[in-house]
């Protein structure tokens, strides 16, 4: 076997990892097509198993895109390697958000058409969660229109305004009243869920952002291999001069 | 066993495939890439 085809395969750990993600995913479907009826909306809040999850993980990504944007402006200056694995980190998250929000909007849009009767509606939660969407596809779309040492910069500017955003989508629905529902967990004496219920939200969670983790990772380390493959073509194009890194400092 | 029968609105099973189309359908066009970015052998490696 060639060098070539030895780096194209998985590491035997993240192959061990991606079979048990996918073993609790499936558990996780089992579950919650095994969780009982609701008592208003039937087998409909269903939805809620896969809707709630991926909500919830599109709050997390956006910070760990805003914390890597963050290190990358910080070592930018002094440590150009790091800074280019935050960068790749933060490319990385906020794919892996626009997915987890792109989820969470399909899965509410027809929760919602089947529960209120209406596709969309104006209220808060779910105009700040669209313009949580927006921010993170304008986020990608800045990065694939700029070029150069400007591309990490832009973005990592934009990243840290994203994140603004995340705080007031999640309190949206405790600040002012919606059309989407109060919060089920922690939103005071009237919320909650069947006990019976619980298991199948707790394993839906486990299994998606398990699988949020591995795409993550799976992305940072695609990034991080086209950085160096480009870094290497740099130094093979000019096999005279030193080799320079990526990031200069100006 | 998984009981689909619990699958039983429409609405419920379009939410449930896009997750599955969204999610999977990103899985492998990250497969793809990862073969796509593997280093090539430059021609001083080769010899």
């Amino acid at each position: 076997m060639n060098e070539r085809n030895k780096s194209q395969r998985f590491p035997v750990w993240a192959t061990a990892y991606l079979a048990l993600t996918i073993l609790v995913l499936i558990f996780g479907f089992r579950e919650a097509m095994t969780a009982p009826k609701e008592a208003t909306m039937g087998n409909l809040y269903r939805v809620f198993f896969y809707h709630f999850p991926h909500t919830i993980l599109s709050f997390v990504f956006p910070y760990l895109n805003c914390v890597a944007a963050f290190l990358y402006l910080f070592w930018r200056q002094n440590n150009p390697r790091r800074a280019l694995a935050a960068d790749a980190f933060a490319l990385a998250s906020a794919e892996v958000t626009v997915l987890y929000a792109s989820v969470g909007l399909a899965t509410g849009i027809l929760w919602g058409r089947a529960a209120w009767g209406i596709w969309w509606t104006w209220d808060a939660r779910l105009t700040t969660y669209l313009l949580l969407w927006l921010l993170y596809v304008s986020y990608l779309l800045l990065r694939g229109l700029t070029s150069g040492n400007q591309k990490a910069v832009l973005s990592a500017v934009l990243a840290i305004f994203a994140a603004i955003d995340i705080p007031i989508c999640f309190m949206s629905i405790r600040w002012w009243r919606t059309q989407h529902p109060a919060p089920v967990f922690g939103g005071g004496a009237d919320s909650g869920i069947d006990p019976h219920m619980l298991p199948a939200v707790l394993w839906n969670v486990a299994a998606w952002a398990m699988w949020g983790a591995f795409v993550l990772g799976l992305r940072y380390a695609i990034e991080r291999r086209r950085q160096r493959n480009a870094l290497a073509e740099q130094v093979s194009s000019s096999p005279q001069s030193e080799p320079r890194p990526v990031l200069e400092v100006r | 066993m998984i009981p689909f029968s619990t699958l039983s609105q429409r609405h419920l099973v379009f939410a449930y495939c896009a997750v599955w189309i969204l999610q999977f359908g990103y899985g492998i066009y990250l497969a793809v890439q990862w073969r796509k970015s593997a280093p090539k052998k430059t021609t001083e490696q080769a010899q």
